[in-house]
């Protein structure tokens, strides 16, 4: 029985996240400073990002290739309001921009999910294609330019002066949105959303509204995406169209698919591993996306199920080991099919 | 399960982290700090942009050399530049520059576009670093200032569109119809309004404009611009304005090659750098004018020749434009600390403040005192493959125009 399991009002109310992030804040100080700090507080943000992903990707089964419009519709929500008030809380920006995405990505999904499956990947595409033009073609978006400043964002009652300030402020903000979709994959909801994944047909027939179900989940995953696009902006202090390519989307699928979408833990690891092996990567080598790019391959190719699946496949593989005088079980068949259930379908 | 496989998860992570800890390089040892001056050099070193970034850091290296070589800046301190590559990226620039602090760096050159420029100008200014935007040409970035460390000596691309604007009217008066290819950003598109403004106030009437096409700055190829710019039948009382530049005037140039496109416009204008692109081609690129800050063979002043001969040295090739640039931000920096008497950041921005220099071309920059920009001029050439000249390109019909008042 594990700890959690023996306090089930922790588990219950998702304290250990919250606790896990506050010894994360306090840790990491301790630990890194400079440029590394930065890295981690960017990580975070992508920490987030991805998990607000795998809401879409993992939990409901919808594949976007636009998560970059929501992260960047997020950065340009808080450039625009700061511009308008730079007196504005930063909290208040951030609900804003929240709110913003969420509301977009209800709109645009009630359209785009008359389509699925590849259809549905593509107008996600296409959406994201469609804002970065517009930051291009709209005067009040700068274009190229794009926004400055950020920095100046108030927390607070003041700016966040230094790095170490920024690394707290990500943290909780980050911490509070991690719990809270803790909390929703635990939820009735949650549960719905993975039951249409599993099968739309069968949710169906057990009164689950999938349509609806699947809306939720887009504007949820498109609200917190744009919480972590908005954090991003802050910490860089500047915005720009870069923020709605089709890298950003792509990055964060692939930060999803290396920690695995099978457990909640999955994408918080894909991100770190993703942000700290691009910046390892370019202190090592000249060409560092190359190898960022082969070393993400060989995990996805080495570890399918990302690296969640990895203490699973190493205790399946331990028990697949004859004891003398005992046969070898069958080379494929019951055990894999057995190891993918406990890899999928236990949580 | 899942509640064990987290802690494992967790428990790789913090392991992870330990590991980060033990390999992170710490902040140097600063001990030689009132002889050493290190200055960081911010440049996309690797990919799309990464030739252009070689020389344009070449030309920092260069101007350090030639500094430390005469006894260091005020005979004071040497030059220690230490290069970081901001892999185009404006997040990874706002990393970057957290590198260089790391370094106890506090002085800065680099940024290659406008987004780079904000970003490494807003990360340093955490810091209170000094940081020269010595690449970018934006005019929303200086004058005010984006941040108060920040300074700019990239031309602006109003004077640069100018400039070639007024040298087109001057030398082909009789084209009738100009075509009209451009990166889509604002600074691209604004180069065409700007020279065709320029042509029509030195022409006396209103220049016609034919096809116009405005391509990502990602664009790899552009067949289809080519095929509508094909169709407009007869060239010869035609132009063709490019504000493209790096990959894409190459793609541009090797795809319209086989078209014959190229050889049938009356004269082929260009605003982005064409230097990398035409050496490229290997004697056969195809005559542009072009406008920028700099061409080695449009000056013949000590400074240019001294510089153009250390640049060969070390690299067997001229420099660009983007290696003057290098040149003259490391060269800024240089007498800006010397007027100082410190390299002490606060101090160097005071001293940058409407400090003036002379360039190699020739010409005086002046840094703005309120705008932080260093208007140092521009200059026109005709550039051509020729076997014969130094890396296939002849530099033809100069006019080096000075920075108005």
């Amino acid at each position: 029985m594990t700890v959690l399991e023996r306090l089930p009002l922790v588990s219950r109310s998702g304290l250990h996240v919250l606790i896990g992030f506050a010894a994360v804040a306090m840790v990491m100080p301790l630990l890194f400073s400079g440029s590394q700090l930065f890295t981690w507080t960017t990580a975070l943000a992508w920490v987030l990002f991805a998990t607000a992903t795998s809401v879409l990707f993992g939990w409901t089964g919808l594949l976007s290739f636009g998560q970059a419009a929501f992260f960047g519709m997020g950065a340009y929500t808080m450039a625009l309001l700061y511009e308008r008030d730079p007196e504005m809380s930063g909290f208040v920006m951030l609900v804003v921009a929240a709110l913003v995405a969420g509301v977009v990505a209800a709109l645009f999904a009630l359209f785009a999910l008359r389509t699925s499956g590849a259809e549905f990947a593509i107008l996600t595409l296409v959406l994201a294609q469609v804002l970065w033009l517009l930051t291009y073609r709209v005067d009040w978006l700068n274009g190229e330019e794009g926004f400055h400043g950020l920095f100046g964002v108030k927390i607070l009652g003041g700016p966040l002066t230094s790095d170490l300030q920024l690394w707290y402020y990500t943290t909780a903000v980050v911490g509070v949105c991690v719990w809270l979709l803790w909390l929703l994959s635990r939820s009735t909801a949650g549960q719905a959303m993975r039951a249409v994944r599993d099968d739309p047909w069968r949710a169906a027939a057990l009164g689950i509204r999938v349509r609806r179900v699947q809306v939720s989940a887009f504007a949820v995953s498109a609200a917190f995406s744009a919480v972590a696009g908005a954090l991003i902006a802050q910490g860089q202090g500047v915005v720009s169209p870069g923020m709605l390519t089709f890298a950003i989307s792509g990055e964060i699928l692939v930060a999803c698919l290396i920690g695995g979408t099978s457990k909640f833990i999955g994408p918080v690891i894909g991100a770190v591993v993703l942000i700290w092996s691009q910046t390892l990567m370019s202190n090592i080598f000249h060409e560092s996306n190359i190898f960022v790019g082969l070393l993400l391959l060989v995990i996805v190719i080495a570890l399918p199920g990302g690296f969640v699946s990895l203490p699973g496949r190493l205790a399946g593989r331990r028990r697949r080991r004859p004891a003398k005088g005992e046969s070898a079980p069958p080379p494929s068949g019951a055990a894999t099919a057995s190891d993918d259930l406990v890899e999928e379908g236990v949580r | 399960m899942s509640k064990n496989i987290s802690r494992g998860a967790i428990a790789m992570t913090m392991a992870g982290a330990l590991l980060l800890g033990a390999c992170g390089g710490g902040s140097d040892d600063s001990g030689e700090a009132s002889e050493t001056v290190k200055i960081g050099v911010v440049l996309p070193f690797t990919g799309v942009q990464a030739t252009i970034a070689e020389l344009e850091g070449q030309g920092a290296r260069v101007a350090a050399d030639l500094i430390n070589a005469d006894g260091g800046v005020d005979g004071k301190w040497k030059i220690e530049l230490v290069e970081v590559d901001d892999q185009l990226d404006p997040g990874r620039s706002a990393t970057v520059m957290r590198d260089l602090n790391d370094q106890d760096v506090s002085l800065a050159i680099g940024g290659q576009t406008s987004d780079l420029c904000k970003s490494s100008a807003e990360a340093s200014q955490r810091f209170n670093m000094t940081f020269i935007g010595a690449h970018c040409t934006s005019p929303t970035l200086v004058d005010p200032p984006i941040t108060p460390n920040f300074f700019m000596i990239g031309q602006q691309m109003p004077d640069l569109a100018d400039a070639i604007g007024k040298g087109l009217a001057e030398r082909y008066p009789d084209i009738e119809t100009w075509d009209v290819v451009t990166y889509d950003v604002e600074a691209m598109r604004q180069s065409w309004d700007v020279a065709k403004a320029s042509m029509e106030e030195e022409l006396g009437r209103t220049i016609e404009v034919g096809e116009q096409y405005a391509v990502p700055v990602s664009a790899t190829t552009m067949r289809n611009e080519i095929s509508g710019l094909e169709a407009t039948g007869d060239k010869s009382k035609r132009g063709l304005f490019l504000g493209i530049y790096g990959a894409g005037t190459t793609s541009f140039i090797q795809q319209a090659a086989p078209t014959g496109l190229i050889d049938q416009y009356g004269v082929i204008a260009q605003t982005g750098v064409y230097w990398p692109t035409a050496t490229a081609l290997d004697g056969t690129a195809p005559s542009i004018y072009n406008v920028h800050d700099y061409f080695y063979a449009c000056q013949e002043t000590e400074e240019n020749t001294a510089f153009v001969e250390a640049f060969e040295k070390a690299t067997g090739e001229k420099p660009d434009t983007g290696a003057y640039q290098g040149y003259v931000a490391i060269k800024l920096l240089e007498a800006a600390i010397t007027k100082a008497g410190s390299t002490d950041s606060a101090e160097v921005q005071k001293a940058l403040e409407g400090i003036e220099i002379e360039t190699p071309k020739g010409t005086t920059m002046t840094v703005g005192k309120d705008s932080h920009h260093g208007a140092g001029g521009v200059t026109t050439a005709t550039l051509v493959g020729d076997p014969n000249a130094p890396q296939g390109v002849a530099i033809d019909d100069c006019t080096v125009v000075p920075a108005k008042k």
